[in-house]
């Protein structure tokens, strides 16, 4: 396969990929070039010795991991999280979409890097435990631990700050 | 491959609160924009040159919205003119070139956004050096080049304006300053300015020696020595290049340089 049949085919599960990392809407095409410059230089060592999504999930994770590391980002603010509490449920419109996807991000965002790796392979790519254990270099064990961790994180998560009518509530009693 | 111990995905599971399924779905349902995969590809054209020129005409003429009125000309001329896109044309690269430039002055901000398609302001050649690293030897089999008589160094290069390195700490994010240096040794030598592209690239040796894109300075560097007349270097240097780099994925057109070279000697 060569660097361009690579790019066309897995773009989209970069971008998708980033974007469950944490990486904001603003700064995922630099981010997904900066991957592609990883994946460019080091495609000729690949040799296919496992899939390649789950190789490229790998270069994500350490480039996302850096970016993180060089520029931590400030979290959403309360206001703006609680802002998409108890909305009813649209996705045919693209603004509820976001306002989904920013949801998303701050429920993600409680839960600690690579059990929320293991969490979106798992529930949101839709991988087998052992492609992540690959993807991840890490034991079946310890995917299958880290993602009931990151379960009770996420329903947590939820339910703090997607019950409807209670969000100042919330807001109030985590700043007090 | 055995799944047998993975448990129910959670979207699928009949137990799982309406709040929960609706955020998964929201995650699952994540895709990159209109436009987004071409514009990425254009950077990658520019900042590591994969790809053909066809390539990068091809993904200008497609998605790409210009900003600037050369490249917006450009592109709705390909694009009336001639599909599928498949053009290896001055024109096509160029808007190309424009293309990229632009996107990345848009996409990397935060402050450090690089200058090569903004006019060229007097602060920019009187900013601070960034904080340098110790000049590290170069690799024996890889001379240093310095390639500039003290009169080139002297004389402004026309038609090049200078990046924004000087202005950019190196600590920031090394890889995008390296990134920018690249491009703007990349532009010199499109424009014809082979002394400066040497001199961006040696700049490029001295701050990132051990880069992320070193095997895409030493094929410029190839390049910048052929332009510049300099035939015998470049060989050199294209052989010292496939001994380090056999497999790399320039390797083919460096070979095909060093050929280039060894005839013009």
């Amino acid at each position: 396969m060569t660097f361009e049949e690579a790019y066309r085919a897995h773009f989209a599960f970069v971008w998708r990929s980033l974007r469950r990392m944490g990486i904001r809407e603003e700064d995922v095409a630099d981010v997904a070039q900066e991957v592609f410059i990883v994946v460019h230089r080091k495609l000729p060592e690949f040799a296919g010795r496992s899939k390649l999504t789950t190789w490229l999930y790998g270069v994500c994770f350490r480039v996302a991991s850096e970016r993180r590391r060089a520029a931590p980002r400030p979290p959403l603010a309360e206001q703006e999280a609680a802002a998409f509490i108890g909305r009813p449920a649209d996705p045919g419109a693209t603004a509820e979409r976001n306002q989904g996807l920013a949801m998303l991000e701050r429920v993600l965002d409680r839960i600690p890097d690579e059990q929320r790796a293991v969490f979106c392979l798992f529930e949101l790519e839709g991988m087998t435990g052992e492609e992540i254990a690959e993807a991840l270099q890490i034991p079946l064990g310890t995917a299958y631990s880290r993602l009931r961790l990151a379960r009770v994180a996420f329903s947590a998560a939820t339910a703090e700050l997607a019950t409807p009518g209670e969000p100042r509530a919330a807001t109030r009693g985590r700043t007090a | 491959m055995s799944t047998s111990r993975d448990p129910v995905r959670l979207f699928l599971d009949p137990a799982c609160p309406d709040s929960e399924r609706g955020l998964l779905a929201d995650g699952v349902n994540i895709a990159p924009p209109r436009g987004a995969e071409d514009r990425v590809w254009l950077a990658l054209v520019g900042a590591i040159g994969v790809g053909a020129a066809g390539a990068a005409a091809e993904a200008t003429a497609g998605t790409v919205t210009a900003t600037t009125t050369t490249t917006t000309s450009t592109a709705a001329k390909v694009e009336a003119g001639l599909t599928p896109v498949k053009i290896v044309g001055l024109a096509a690269v160029l808007a190309a070139v424009v293309a990229v430039a632009t996107y990345l002055a848009g996409a990397w901000g935060g402050g450090h956004k690089p200058t090569s398609v903004a006019p060229a302001a007097p602060a920019e050649t009187t900013a601070v050096a960034p904080p340098q690293p110790p000049p590290l030897p170069p690799p024996a089999e890889t001379p240093a080049v310095d390639d500039a008589t003290p009169a080139e160094r002297a004389r402004p290069t026309p038609g090049v304006r200078r990046s924004v390195r000087s202005a950019t700490p190196a600590a920031a994010n090394p890889l995008r300053q390296e990134i920018t240096l690249i491009k703007e040794a990349r532009q010199a030598l499109r424009d014809g300015h082979a002394a400066h592209a040497l001199r961006v690239l040696e700049e490029c040796r001295r701050l990132h020696p051990d880069g992320v894109l070193v095997q895409e300075r030493e094929r410029l560097t190839v390049e910048a020595l052929i332009a510049g007349g300099r035939a015998a270097e470049a060989s050199a240097r294209a052989a010292a290049f496939l001994r380090r780099y056999p497999d790399s994925p320039h390797a083919g057109e460096v070979r095909e340089l060093g050929r280039k070279a060894a005839g013009d000697r």
